[in-house]
């Protein structure tokens, strides 16, 4: 595997793309089975579709081009330092290396779109980027993740999530609550006759793409799909997490849900098997549905 | 003086829930990991969106189960943490003593957004001046705070999460006027149990027993 994907790559990530446009179907499936540790990082930089970002440049060139970003978001990022993956042995020291590179990728992004600044959350997105790759990448990583890939198949990015008011937030959460009902219905219901909604539990799923709460071997399988797939693979995920624990889930009350759904919990109602997680969460189709119900939000 | 309490929620009295608002950063999960685990962690993630803890309580002879909600305190979540608001009969507004912008975010939006989102009209609402152990770090006096508390018909408590400072008696204090406050607990009661209002007025005080 790790040959094929060194041979699918090619020098410096520069053959992807065309692989892609020959062999989307088998690309596709290479990435579902997850990409091998060793190419990780160079293969979300090009299923991203950063390339196709503007390129060149980078955090460190802009500094003239843009304006910087004001105390307030800069003072916010950095008080976020210390409290993204705190207990990750890369990031756990103050001022440390990856430290550094997480406030010069937060800082740029925050420059590079104003109109989002920084939210919290996106650390926690540009972390797992930086654990794979120098902070040059990481960034325009990040903000083709912002702004959304061009193979996405739905052409929306994490941008919307952050947005102010955050829309994209809480169209997401509606959207979620009502894919729960198709797929998990008698634990909906359980869970909104308990008063369980989506905003409890799941604003970070959806704004950190899951980094907050999944283990990384799962975490780590699940962004393989989602930067080649985009954000439609966190309704997936969440739902697949949902209806592997329903029967675990059904007999609680309010507490007993928001506790065994928290963050610090989450991990106990996973599928041992990060693939077993993957391929659940493939079988639920969400796309169509997805459509109809932003549909009916903005109504 | 700990007891035992049975995991259910038969012996429950009252079940409320607490609020905790202000700024990014100035300790509200601290607090609320010090209230309930009665521990301290330099090591924790920033809230993004909302977390809970559960913790029962014995006041007078009243057995109280509360339910705090942590939330993120950064400006972009607001709209999604004014949900948040709904049925809370208790309130606490937390500020950072050597940030003095975080106590202004306040009365500039915090008191703000519980006059718009707080469905409980007598909602008990407590101001706690967190991380007094920083010394010579400190900007806020104790004067500014409870002036301020004072000024918004607050209680008032400085705490400090990492050294153990009051956290347990703000929680308390808090309840104890919860529970002195009758229209507050007119949905409160646990398994539409009889409540007996009457009792509150005999006091033993404040103790905690067993976290579950």
């Amino acid at each position: 595997r790790e040959r094929k994907w060194g041979k699918m790559l090619g020098r410096g990530g520069a053959a992807l793309d065309g692989y892609r446009r020959r062999r989307p179907e088998r690309l596709k499936r290479r990435v579902r089975k997850g990409i091998p540790e060793s190419w990780r990082g160079l293969a979300w930089l090009e299923l991203s579709g950063r390339s196709c970002s503007g390129g060149g440049g980078g955090p460190n060139a802009r500094h003239g081009t843009y304006c910087a970003p004001s105390t307030a978001v800069v003072m916010c990022i950095m008080r976020d330092l210390n409290r993204t993956f705190p207990n990750h042995v890369a990031f756990m020291r103050r001022q440390g290396v990856l430290q550094k590179a997480l406030f010069s990728v937060l800082w740029a992004s925050a420059a590079y779109r104003p109109s989002v600044g920084y939210v919290q959350g996106m650390g926690f997105l540009a972390a797992v980027l930086l654990l794979y790759m120098p902070d040059e990448d990481a960034f325009w990583t990040l903000q083709a993740l912002m702004q959304g890939s061009p193979s996405w198949p739905e052409r929306w990015g994490m941008e919307q999530l952050y947005s102010a008011g955050m829309p994209g937030l809480r169209c997401s959460l509606f959207q979620f609550s009502r894919l729960l009902r198709d797929v998990a219905p008698r634990l909906a219901a359980r869970m909104e006759r308990e008063g369980v909604e989506p905003e409890l539990y799941g604003t970070h799923w959806f704004n950190t793409a899951f980094a907050y709460t999944l283990p990384f071997p799962h975490l780590l399988r699940v962004w393989d799909v989602f930067v080649a797939e985009g954000p439609k693979t966190l309704f997936r995920v969440g739902l697949a997490v949902l209806q592997y624990a329903e029967a675990r889930l059904l007999g609680l009350r309010f507490e007993g849900l928001v506790a065994a759904l928290s963050a610090a919990r989450l991990a106990e109602l996973l599928p041992a098997e990060p693939g077993d997680l993957i391929q659940r969460a493939l079988r639920i189709p969400v796309s169509r549905r997805l459509r109809e119900l932003a549909a009916e939000w903005q109504k | 003086m700990a007891v035992e309490l049975q995991a259910t929620d038969s012996v429950i009295d009252f079940t409320i829930k607490i609020l905790l608002l202000g700024d990014s950063g100035v300790g509200k999960t601290s607090l609320l990991t010090r209230f309930a685990h009665d521990s301290f962690d330099e090591k924790v993630a920033s809230t993004i969106g909302v977390d809970f803890a559960v913790k029962k309580l014995s006041v007078y002879d009243k057995r109280v189960k509360l339910t705090v909600w942590d939330t993120a305190g950064q400006e972009k979540f607001r709209t999604l943490t004014s949900t948040f608001y709904r049925g809370a009969k208790g309130i606490i507004l937390v500020y950072d003593v050597s940030r003095p912008d975080t106590l202004r975010h306040l009365e500039e939006q915090w008191m703000r957004e519980l006059e718009l989102y707080g469905t409980e009209a007598d909602a008990v609402r407590m101001v706690v001046a967190n991380k007094v152990d920083v010394g010579d770090a400190r900007r806020v006096s104790w004067h500014e705070g409870s002036d301020f508390a004072r000024r918004h018909g607050c209680l008032f408590v400085e705490t400090s999460a990492k050294t153990n400072i009051a956290v347990a008696n703000a929680f308390e204090e808090l309840v104890l006027k919860i529970l002195e406050t009758p229209s507050l607990l007119e949905d409160a009661g646990a398994h539409s149990g009889t409540v007996r209002l009457d009792s509150l007025q005999s006091g033993y005080g404040v103790y905690d027993y067993c976290y579950c």
